[in-house]
């Protein structure tokens, strides 16, 4: 059986907040749920540990996200998404995936890193690299060429043997010149990256990963989704509440509503 | 007519001997009404053998009734239940209030409903927003002409209010309609918008930012949460839909900034 790694980052901000810290851990906990047999990594600036009781599998790895300097927090923080590959020794494993932690499995996202490529990334449904959260590292003249869709930065898999050299070629375009003022840069660099690449590249389908908050609003869709993905809402509470709720209503219930019986009395 | 007036709201689970998915949906609406601290009473009408809350909940009534002994199973139970609407009327005292609302249980309110009462009105219904009446889950009961001729949108018949004193009015109108069969599917639906397109007196189309029918007309996540109920009729199975109503009741009333319930299970 091939082995393969998940990771995910969770940097604060404002310094003190958790918000991240508790989407992740909603993230690894899902993984868990749904009999991800693979390891999992957790990079983080919170020091409290996620589990009181430490789960097998998975690694929790405290990182200082240092000083963002001239750079919008955010735009420093999406960063590390490829700079903590330096931290991750992958050998031994087949695949690598990479989930934002508003990410969310809702089955075993085994199956989604089986097969014979080297890239999967997630092509927003109905986008374009010429629209402003994909374009900076696409210049007018080139976008108005191509119908190529823009990628999301939220997810990206990668065969293990490559994945440092993928992640030090989208920390080289991101950090590189861009014909377009830089805002959504690390994904504006993976989509310039899926546009150059030789690789065998192999995108995620709509059934296999939703976004629930902006493309896949149906509960009838992306409840039969492998992955969601909660990037798109109003606000971090919004966000954080329909986690939750869909977290609860995945792995909390059950015929008996055993749970609501408990609270409900 | 305003919120100050007595108000009830009604819902009825009915299961097969065995089977409890109605009583948990109704649970489910009924903790979600209490939670938005609904100012009128609750009456729960259902078949389970047990109480729906063991500790009782101040202004929650619940009957439980027996199915008759030739009641159909299978698929026709379905028929079956949701013409039991129409039949509820002799445990409903209507002298004790002034407006009356029914709510499908499959259901859940997210915020307040006492708004939903206010108005000049003798009858307020809910829209399938984006249907057309003459489909066959709405227009059973049309006569050719209006099949030929009306624009409006179909009714849900899983929510509507109206004045206390014509609630009887309503449900035996409702019976005598149904009593003719018709093809089609829902055929108290159908009765129900004859009812509607021929009630006198004034009537009120709730708004469907109010009432939010995610599986009828496929409304974003995001409209749906902001809506005061969520009604989730066409959402698959009993199970299906009491999972995304259990959802949204998580996300509502369980989830707090400091995220408590889940770091107490996932310690």
């Amino acid at each position: 059986m091939p082995r393969h790694l998940a990771y995910t980052i969770a940097l604060e901000y404002p310094p003190g907040s958790m918000a991240h810290w508790t989407m992740a851990k909603m993230l690894v906990l899902s993984l868990l749920r749904t009999r991800f047999d693979g390891d999992i990594v957790v990079f983080k600036t919170c020091s409290e540990p996620l589990f009181l009781v430490p789960r097998a599998g998975v690694r929790e790895v405290i990182i200082d996200a240092g000083d963002s300097g001239s750079l919008h927090f955010w735009d420093h923080a999406q960063a590390w998404k490829f700079r903590v590959h330096e931290q991750l020794n992958v050998n031994g494993y087949d695949k690598v995936i990479f989930l934002d932690a508003d990410c969310l499995a809702l089955r075993d996202i085994g199956p989604l890193l089986d097969g014979n490529w080297d890239l999967r990334a997630y092509a927003e449904p109905d986008s374009w690299v010429g629209e402003r959260i994909f374009n900076c590292f696409v210049s007018k003249k080139e976008a108005k060429l191509t119908k190529a869709p823009g990628i999301n930065g939220g997810l990206l898999a990668v065969r293990a043997a490559i994945y440092h050299e993928v992640m030090r070629t989208w920390e080289r375009i991101n950090f590189g010149p861009s014909p377009r003022p830089k805002e959504f840069t690390d994904q504006a660099a993976l989509t310039r990256l899926i546009l150059d690449t030789t690789l065998r590249t192999h995108l995620f389908t709509r059934k296999e990963v939703g976004m629930p908050l902006s493309h896949d609003p149906r509960a009838q869709d992306y409840s039969r989704c492998a992955l969601i993905h909660a990037a798109g809402a109003k606000s971090f509470d919004d966000k954080l509440r329909f986690m939750f709720g869909l977290y609860l209503s995945t792995f909390f219930f059950d015929r008996q509503a055993m749970l609501l019986h408990i609270l409900d009395a | 007519m305003n919120a100050s007036g007595r108000h009830l709201i009604i819902t009825l689970a009915l299961d097969l001997p065995g089977e409890l998915a109605q009583y948990h949906l109704a649970k489910l609406l009924i903790s979600s009404l209490l939670r938005t601290r609904f100012s009128g009473e609750i009456l729960a009408i259902h078949t389970a053998p047990n109480p729906l809350f063991l500790v009782a909940r101040a202004g929650v009534r619940e009957v439980r009734i027996s199915l008759p002994r030739n009641a159909p199973r299978g698929s026709e139970f379905i028929t079956f239940a949701q013409s039991q609407k129409h039949e509820i009327g002799h445990h409903i005292d209507v002298s004790r209030y002034d407006r009356i609302m029914f709510i499908d249980c499959d259901s859940v309110a997210l915020r307040s409903v006492d708004h939903l009462f206010n108005g000049e009105w003798d009858l307020a219904v809910v829209h399938d927003t984006g249907s057309r009446i003459q489909g066959m889950y709405w227009g059973g009961y049309l006569t050719d002409e209006e099949r030929a001729t009306l624009t409006c949108a179909g009714v849900n018949s899983g929510t509507f209010v109206l004045r206390a004193d014509r609630f009887h009015e309503l449900l035996e109108t409702w019976r005598e309609i149904e009593r003719v069969p018709v093809a089609g599917c829902l055929r108290e639906q159908s009765a129900f918008n004859r009812l509607v397109l021929d009630w006198k007196g004034p009537t009120h189309v709730i708004d469907s930012s109010e009432v939010a029918l995610p599986f009828v007309t496929n409304a974003h996540y995001r409209d749906c949460i902001t809506a005061a109920l969520v009604h989730a009729a066409g959402g698959g199975t009993p199970e299906d839909r009491a999972r995304f109503l259990y959802g949204l009741f998580a996300a509502t009333y369980l989830c707090d900034s400091q995220m408590f319930l889940f770091n107490i299970m996932e310690m």
